[in-house]
Order: structure tokens, then sequence, then C-alpha cells
């Protein structure tokens, strides 16, 4: 039975991991390093669309059961 | 409640066509109508209209409301909608001074990648990286929000503008118990979703997910973060750490600072008038060279 270190598995699960950036990313660190400015495609995607927004709705059902307990 | 960060981003051009943002981190994002008043309102995006600042139209908005009580003002709606044409008037007048070429490349056609010959009326490839950039760095966005006496009816209505508009937007109201964040929507969507717009893009894209973006969406909201109804402190809370934590989001993806600064909060409860739950001073900045 092969016995596997504990360095040797680390690096072997490393292994699997990719290496560096997403090549967007890269893409996108090179143009900010030219220009000084993000792409708006970088920004949209990293951000999000500032036209749009997040919405979470609270969850009524939740408070009636705590209120429920007391 | 309405809550903002205080950072304002500049972009300064060098003049070779490269350049650098550059922050000022205690802008004002967000404001009470007039004083004593019991409406407040909060923007995210394009931090001014040049030489007239939001502050400015926000007091012609209530110096309007004020100087025309023949026209009703029975709500928050009509609020918004005031709000809706006076700030459209300023925003139409002033995009031509502030991105001159916004309209000159609004009215070429896209770019297409690989055409042969392309038509002068097309837009070449920088000019299509200036154009989607414009239509993004020009979006401004309110939140008005309150109630008007003599009902006490806290409601709350977003209006948001840009370019592509041809006429001033109709607001829209926010949803009773319902929270909503603007200006970095990603960064939050990942704090309570678990995933943003784009990893469902890329999922879908990726060709190894076999059923449709309604099944994917259906397992992943499953881990969406619910709370109750809060509590007004408790909702305080909420607020602030949702805007705290895009701050530090922000700092530790080693991505420009364009959220940041003192959170500012206020709160309209149904029985007091706008009250300032954490409100910067005026020598705010000042203060930055403390240690």
């Amino acid at each position: 039975m092969k016995k596997v270190q504990r360095g040797e598995d680390s690096r072997d699960k490393a292994g699997e991991q990719p290496q560096g950036p997403a090549p967007w990313i890269a893409s996108m660190h090179d143009h900010f390093q030219r220009t000084g400015c993000y792409r708006a495609d970088d920004l949209n995607r990293l951000l999000g669309d500032p036209r749009d927004s997040v919405a979470v709705n609270a969850d009524a059902q939740v408070q009636v059961h705590s209120l429920a307990s007391k | 409640m309405l809550g903002a960060d205080s950072t304002s981003s500049m972009f300064v051009p060098s003049g070779t066509g490269a350049g650098l943002f550059h922050y000022f981190n205690h802008n004002q994002k967000l404001f009470e109508v007039g004083e004593n008043s019991t409406l407040g309102m909060v923007t995210w995006g394009l931090g001014g209209l040049g030489p007239v600042s939001h502050r400015t139209l926000i007091a012609n908005l209530d110096d309007d409301m004020r100087a025309t009580p023949a026209i009703p003002v029975r709500n928050v709606q009509d609020v918004a909608t005031r709000w809706a044409g006076i700030f459209w008037k300023a925003y139409s007048a002033q995009l031509p001074v502030i991105a001159p070429d916004w309209a000159p490349l609004l009215a070429k056609s896209p770019f297409v990648a690989g055409a042969q010959a392309p038509s002068p009326q097309t837009r070449t490839k920088d000019e299509e990286d200036r154009f989607q950039a414009l239509s993004r760095d020009l979006v401004v966005g309110f939140c008005i929000g309150g109630y008007v006496l003599p009902q006490r009816v806290t409601t709350a209505f977003t209006v948001v503008f840009h370019p592509n508009l041809t006429a001033e937007p109709i607001p829209i109201v926010m949803p009773m118990f319902q929270c909503q964040w603007f200006g970095v929507p990603n960064l939050i969507l990942r704090l309570i979703n678990g995933y943003d717009i784009s990893i469902v893009q890329s999922l879908m894209s990726s060709g190894k997910w076999k059923g449709t973006e309604l099944e994917l969406r259906g397992i992943l909201d499953k881990f969406q973060l619910a709370h109750p109804v809060l509590p007004i402190r408790d909702a305080i809370d909420f607020v602030y750490t949702s805007i705290y934590s895009t701050i530090k989001a922000m700092k530790f993806s080693t991505l420009s600072q364009v959220c940041g600064g003192p959170i500012e909060l206020a709160v309209i409860t149904s029985d007091r008038r706008f009250r300032w739950v954490r409100h910067k001073s005026w020598d705010s900045a000042i203060g930055e060279d403390k240690t």
C-alpha cells in the first residue's frame, strides 16, 4: 500500500486547482494598467448593472412564528 | 431606512488616453428633502450634473412643492413623480455638456467584430468601448422614501435615469418589507444569494449544465439568506452591515475602492420625521488624518 505523506497529498490536490486568475481577470488588470480604467463589461461582470437592484423580501412568516413562541 | 456610503469616484484623464481614478470619501449621497421633513432620498451612480449638484436639485424639489401647493402632493408617489420631472429636465440638459460624444455615438450602429469594410455609421471598437462605458457611467438612480401627511403611510419609490431614456422615467414602488441595494449590486447579491448573475450565465454557457436556467436558479435559491420582518433598530443594523460588507468586499478584492468612506443612515418612522442615525460631521474629511 502506498503511503501518502501529507505534503504530497496537498500538492496533488493543489495541482487540480486552476493556476492564477481567470483569463478575463488577467485581461481586466492588463487593461486597467494600460488605461487607468476598467472596461464596462468587466464592471458589469464584477459589480453588476447600476440600473439593476438586488431585492430581498423579509419573510413575514418568520416573525409570526417568533411572536407565537413567546 | 435609507443608507449609503460616501465615496465619490472621479476619472482624471492624463491626456494620452489613459488616466486614473481618484476618490473622495466624504461625498453626500443621502439627503433629507427640505428641513424638518417626512421625506428622504438616497442616490447612486453619477455623482452630479456638472455645475448642478444633486443637493441643489433636491432643495429645488422641496421649494417646488412649497411654491406650487395647487399641484397636490398626496403621497410619496406624487413626490417621486415630481422629482422625476425636475431631475429629467436637468439631466437631459446637462447630458450633452457632461458627455458631448454620447449623442454621436448613439447615432451610430453597434460595432461588429471582423466586419469587412465597416460603414462610417458603425461604431469602431474604441467607440464601442466608449459607448458602453458611458452607458454605465451616466446612470444615476434615486430612492425616495417616507410619508406625506396627513397619511402616515411609509412608502418608497425608485427612479433611475440613464442616457438611453427619451423621457422622464416612471417611479417604481418598493414593496413593503423589501430591502433593495443599488450601485454595486453583485457583491451584496453574492452575500445574500451565494451567487451572482455572472455565475449563472457562466454555468449556462459552460455546456456542463443540462437543465434550464430556471432549474439552476431553483437549486441555487434554496441557499438564499432569509430574514424576518426586523425591528427598526435591527433593520438599521442590517442596512449598516450590508453597506459595510460591500465596502470590505471591494477592499479585499483589490478592486478600486469605489465604495467606502463613512456610512450614513437615516430612518423615517411613521410617528416621527426624518431622523439621522449616522451622519458625518462637516469636518469628517479633516478627521482623516487622525490616528
